[in-house]
């Protein structure tokens, strides 16, 4: 029962760490906690549900679609939203509570357009467990397990090894000198809020399948932005690991203390964690004074 | 009590609209319309009508107001109640206690309705009942099954739906003498609602020497069960049964199949939601839930109804229509026998309703404001539901 419990605690995580990945990215590029991030998951979740019931696309393909219209989305909330208040000189804690009221806009448009019920992905994993020498495996946590490690892994190989991705690193650790180096800052910015937007969608059309689709799922954004803390707030590498801990902690807390303290046990821990290391598991890249 | 300048405002639209019962109109306890008279030898009788149209309960409102509106504005019971027109005013609660009691307060004093039919959820009736008593209104809730609703000494309140204790004890008794199974894996909301199922199920299973060998408890809108459905499953249960609305109950179901559960599955009224088969799928296939009626009924009332609603609605029916409906031909048969939109009349005439045919079956209220009629067993064969019970 240890290892099923297991698995399904490194699956969950990893949506927890797909969504915190997009706190932390737009923290390190420009000190921003989007708290809409979570709603931005749930739009992704709901265009997935469209574009799956209205035309017959296999699941991968409309992962894709749904992380490329939500990342769409994402730069249009940005250019309309956070940029004009950002430009007309407000302070960063204010334009962190306008993403509070973008988060609670999307979820009132959502409820409008896909209705107050819960939508039910058509089934995409195989619904019977698979036995692997003694062990019930639910495939669908192997097949959520598989893609969110797929994604950190394209993701850290394009900060590591190409130009776009060392320029944004660049412009995140320090913007006056990147923009002398020619890197544009804004452009960088703009792709930060593309990708932040898209791993949410990835996490969302990942999960809707075994918890459906709803206007109500972007809660799960807090659980990440906790993920994200347990981390250390701006630290790439941390949400992933952040992500991982929160999900295997809250899955086993459940099945070995008690199921009716499992969300008080994963932010139990948040709080323990932060207690000793205050700065999360993974001290965040210093940005310029 | 109604409030003097209220009554004075509503005797004069009266007069202004030549309506004949301008007597019964003023009269302190009378509930005649505040501006009404729109037909000219006619009295008006106001209906509340109390649901959650928003929010995540929006679904079960929305088909009780359906089923309520096919019963009340159909031609023919315009022709039986014949001089007495009948004007619903249709109130959101949005499943929320208190927005049920402004929203009831607003029924009840303003709109002056002589009856109230609401609210779906158990909290928000158990909360407007206090309303209705106070004012001396008529409540007929459709749907809410907490077995405290009746239990309060409040003659007014009346409900369509069996209380959730008759529901559990049914159902422990469809496991002992239909299924014949011993070892129950339990699982319920941790709420009112699952709690009710869940102790109900447990005295009755007791007296019949079944076996309740695990219970687990989940809040309200959780969606991981893994954890409660792996410490069920490793206390090898012969069935498992849960108390859950819908949305957790497709939730549970898919995950307890992805665990490897082959034991029948079994669930209370909630599953009754058509909602609960579209979300659950594959998984229900095989399924059983205890409830108050059912698409696959086969008396003439019921079928008739069915037929209806479609004809009206282009969809099927769920329980909550059915309740809905059933409130209406409540309402409809006691305004026909109180003659009057007077409430203590109506209330009266609704507690004598007496072999009264509704799509659920022959209805009577017991001195509590409880019907009594058999509980309906399901099995979902193919997607679709059948009688579970042997006739």
């Amino acid at each position: 029962m240890l290892a099923e419990q297991l698995l399904g605690g490194f699956a969950i995580g990893c949506v927890y760490s797909l969504i915190a990945l997009g706190y932390t990215m737009l923290i390190r590029a420009i000190g921003l906690v989007n708290f809409a991030q979570g709603e931005v998951m749930m739009v992704g979740a709901l265009i997935g549900w469209t574009l799956l019931t209205s035309f017959p696309l296999p699941y991968p393909l409309v992962l894709v679609l749904a992380m490329a219209l939500t990342a769409l989305l994402g730069v249009l909330i940005d250019r309309l939203v956070y940029r004009p208040v950002q430009r007309r000189g407000a302070p960063t804690m204010n334009v962190i509570i306008t993403t509070i009221g973008v988060s609670i806009a999307l979820r009132n448009a959502a409820q409008l357009i896909w209705g107050s019920e819960p939508l039910r992905y058509p089934t995409v994993f195989a619904t019977e467990p698979i036995a692997i020498g003694g062990l019930t495996v639910a495939p669908q946590n192997v097949s959520i397990l598989l893609v969110g490690l797929a994604f950190m892994g394209l993701l850290q190989l394009f900060f590591q090894r190409t130009r776009t991705g060392l320029a944004m690193r660049a412009a995140a650790q320090d913007p006056d000198m990147a923009r002398m180096m020619g890197v544009g800052v804004d452009r960088m910015v703009t792709y930060t809020y593309a990708i932040s937007a898209a791993l949410g969608a990835a996490g969302g059309v990942l999960l809707a399948p075994i918890f459906f689709a709803s206007f109500d799922m972007g809660y799960i954004g807090v659980k990440s932005f906790a993920a994200a803390t347990i981390g250390g707030l701006g630290n790439v590498p941390g949400a992933m690991v952040g992500g991982i801990v929160l999900g295997v902690v809250e899955t086993l807390g459940a099945a070995f203390i008690s199921s009716a303290y499992k969300d008080a046990l994963g932010y139990g821990i948040m709080i323990a964690l932060l207690l000793f290391v205050p700065s999360g598991l993974f001290v965040r890249a210093q940005r310029r004074s | 009590m109604r409030n003097p300048i209220v009554t004075r405002r509503a005797c004069l639209g009266l007069l202004s609209g030549l309506a004949v019962s301008v007597a019964a109109g003023c009269a302190p306890t009378s509930s005649a319309p505040g501006g009404g008279g729109q037909g000219a030898a006619s009295t008006t009788v106001k209906v509340g009508v109390l649901a959650s149209l928003t929010g995540d309960g929006a679904g079960y409102g929305q088909y009780m107001v359906e089923g309520l509106r096919l019963k009340m504005e159909s031609p023919e019971t315009v022709a039986q109640l014949g001089g007495t027109k009948v004007e619903l005013v249709v109130e959101d609660d949005a499943g929320k206690p208190e927005q049920a009691v402004s929203a009831a307060t607003k029924l009840v004093n303003q709109d002056n309705v002589a009856v109230l039919v609401g609210s779906v959820f158990s909290p928000t009736t158990m909360a407007t009942q206090a309303v209705t008593n106070k004012a001396r209104v008529p409540q007929i809730t459709p749907s809410s099954t907490a077995a405290a609703i009746t239990q309060q000494g409040n003659n007014w309140i009346f409900r369509v739906a069996l209380p959730d204790t008759i529901l559990g004890t049914d159902l422990a008794r469809f496991v002992a003498n239909d299924l014949r199974l011993k070892r129950v894996g339990f699982m319920y909301v941790n709420d009112d609602f699952g709690k009710g199922g869940y102790d109900a199920f447990a005295t009755e299973a007791k007296r019949l020497n079944v076996e309740i060998v695990a219970a687990e408890a989940y809040g309200r809108g959780d969606k991981d069960f893994t954890a409660q459905l792996s410490w069920i499953k490793a206390a090898n249960p012969d069935v498992f049964v849960q108390w859950s609305r819908y949305a957790e109950a497709a939730l549970i179901s898919q995950q307890a199949k992805q665990l490897g559960y082959t034991v029948p599955m079994l669930g209370s009224d909630a599953h009754a939601a058509p909602k609960f088969l579209e979300l659950a799928g594959q998984s229900a296939e095989g399924s059983y839930y205890v409830g108050h009626w059912s698409i696959s009924a086969d008396w003439s009332e019921s079928t008739a109804f069915v037929e209806r609603y479609r004809a009206r609605y282009s969809r099927d029916p769920d329980q909550y229509s059915a309740q809905g409906y059933t409130a209406a031909e409540i309402l409809v048969d006691a305004l026909k026998r109180a003659q009057s939109g007077d409430r203590a009349k109506l209330r009266d005439a609704i507690a004598a309703t007496r072999g009264l045919k509704t799509p659920m079956g022959t209805m009577e209220f017991n001195g509590q404001g409880d019907l009594v009629y058999p509980t309906f067993m399901v099995k979902i064969v193919s997607g679709k539901d059948t009688p579970a019970r042997k006739a």
